[in-house]
């Protein structure tokens, strides 16, 4: 279960303090998949990095599923741009996880092979990032958060600088090894046809601060088509939530202090 | 049209210029004694392991302090000063006072190997007061070129790495150092750069007769301005080379750094 309470950060900026996110609540059930939506600048990257550990929160509490047996769960994230080590080779940047936590060679080396040949990226072991597409350097970016067979994987827009096609052929990839695997996903979007064709759970997040507006269950027929009437559905009206929340449009506020 | 110009300047041989040709008999013919103060080929020699064991000392101190440096926010704090307040006084400026310090003490008293004092051996002339300022105008470039390359490193690397689980030294090494590598690099060029400059125009100056600096200040002393611009010329292909030969080694670095063991 990932248990998200009372949640809050705030940012000190010239001018005052910028509530950023909260109070926000949620709960997910493990091996679900949730997808955080909200238009720019809403908090929900703030929200994905609380989770990851990487910002602390002002206030609230997180708690992840547990790994294994009760240990701490392993982490697994995409960056925006994908952040690979571009000094690394594509083997050696998925290799890179395995390598810190100290396995041997041979033993990184296979299992690093099998997750490159899962992300159809068999050919470019060898290759360096910049030589790689845009879709090809994200599908090793999930590849490198992949290899530790995380319990929860978070992704901050990940394929929203890809094409169309790309992008949705990605997002098959995705739901694919989620579907096979026990992993908490959690995809934060702006792009709500992502959210609905990916997710079975959607939270909208509204302006500064960021607060829930809405909690959507998806659910649809495996496997998920674009154009089913029911998907247009959930499309139509999580667009008007989005419209909504945009017209409505407050400027962010600046909080004094405390 | 340097050359050309030069030629017709020169073509009577009256005026103060030797011709080129002249220049080039001595640049082609290295190994003869000039001057009774060694061959240009010793004097290149000599000024070469100078420069290179000077240099080796700067990367020695200059990078592990730049990383430091760069690394640790207390470090830089305290260090920062302590360059800053050093680094504008010129090498050479030092060079007197590095000679009082250091006397004329070479590698050859410092390894007790004092049966060489008599012979020519190339450690006779590595005077530790020259070391020490060619080690002086090396370092502080390496230093802040370090430091800048460990500060400069990508915020988000540092986070990916954090989330894969790397510990603070696996991201130092795996990280860190290959992010700086550029920048590291671009400090080493300075740095060589530097230390050239320092041994040619500390040559020129008392505390060493041998040397290419010796040999152009001598050679001009006794008006033989064919040795001088021979020697001129040798210092800059030097320099050159010195800077190429960094940068190209810079470039397979960026290539090689990541190729696994």
């Amino acid at each position: 279960m990932l248990k998200v309470t009372g949640l809050t950060r705030t940012y000190r900026e010239s001018g005052g303090v910028v509530h950023a996110l909260g109070p926000v609540d949620f709960r997910v059930e493990r091996g679900s998949f949730l997808c955080i939506l909200g238009p720019t600048g809403c908090g929900k990257t703030t929200l994905l990095r609380l989770l990851a550990g990487l910002e602390k929160p002002d206030s609230g509490g997180i708690s992840l599923p547990a790994g294994a047996g009760g240990a701490s769960p392993v982490i697994g994230y995409v960056f925006q741009q994908g952040a690979l080590f571009p000094w690394m080779s594509v083997r050696s940047n998925v290799e890179f996880p395995l390598r810190a936590a100290g396995m041997d060679k041979s033993r990184r080396r296979k299992e690093a092979e099998k997750i490159l040949d899962m992300m159809g990226l068999s050919g470019f072991e060898d290759s360096y990032p910049h030589q790689l597409s845009g879709g090809m350097r994200q599908r090793t970016a999930l590849a490198r958060s992949l290899v530790v067979n995380p319990d929860i994987l978070l992704l901050d827009e990940p394929f929203s600088s890809l094409d169309t096609r790309t992008s949705q052929e990605l997002q098959g990839s995705l739901r694919t090894l989620w579907k096979e695997s026990s992993t908490t996903v959690v995809f934060v979007t702006h792009n709500i046809e992502e959210a609905v064709f990916l997710a079975r759970k959607v939270i909208v997040l509204g302006h500064r601060p960021g607060r829930i507006v809405r909690f959507e269950n998806i659910d649809l027929p495996e496997p998920r088509s674009r154009l089913s009437e029911e998907f247009t559905g959930y499309l139509v009206s999580l667009r008007r939530t989005f419209e909504e929340l945009v017209s409505g449009e407050p400027e962010p506020v600046p909080v004094k202090p405390r | 049209m340097l050359v050309v110009w030069w030629s017709i300047v020169t073509r009577n041989g009256t005026g103060m210029l030797p011709s080129p040709g002249k220049v080039l008999n001595i640049l082609l013919h290295p190994g003869e004694e000039l001057l009774s103060v060694g061959s240009l080929a010793w004097n290149v020699e000599v000024s070469l392991v100078r420069v290179v064991v000077g240099f080796m000392a700067a990367v020695a101190v200059g990078i592990p302090t730049g990383l430091f440096m760069g690394y640790s926010k207390h470090a830089r704090n305290f260090l920062t000063l302590m360059v800053e307040m050093a680094r504008p006084l010129s090498a050479i400026a030092l060079l007197p006072l590095s000679i009082v310090i250091f006397k004329a003490k070479t590698f050859t008293r410092l390894l007790g190997l004092d049966y060489l004092v008599y012979r020519r051996s190339i450690l006779n002339e590595l005077q530790l007061g020259m070391i020490f300022i060619l080690f002086w105008g090396g370092v502080f470039p390496i230093i802040l070129g370090t430091m800048q390359g460990v500060r400069s490193v990508r915020k988000i690397y540092l986070e990916v790495a954090d989330i894969l689980g790397a510990g603070r030294f696996f991201t130092f090494r795996h990280v860190i150092i290959p992010s700086a590598l550029p920048d590291i690099f671009h400090g080493l060029r300075m740095g060589i750069g530097r230390c050239w400059m320092v041994i040619i125009a500390a040559e020129m100056l008392p505390g060493t007769n041998s040397g290419i600096g010796y040999l152009i200040r001598y050679s001009y002393q006794l008006s033989r301005y064919d040795i001088m611009i021979a020697g001129i010329i040798v210092v800059a292909l030097i320099g050159a080379l010195f800077s190429r030969g960094l940068e190209y080694l810079g470039e397979k670095s960026l290539v090689l750094r990541s190729k696994e063991r």
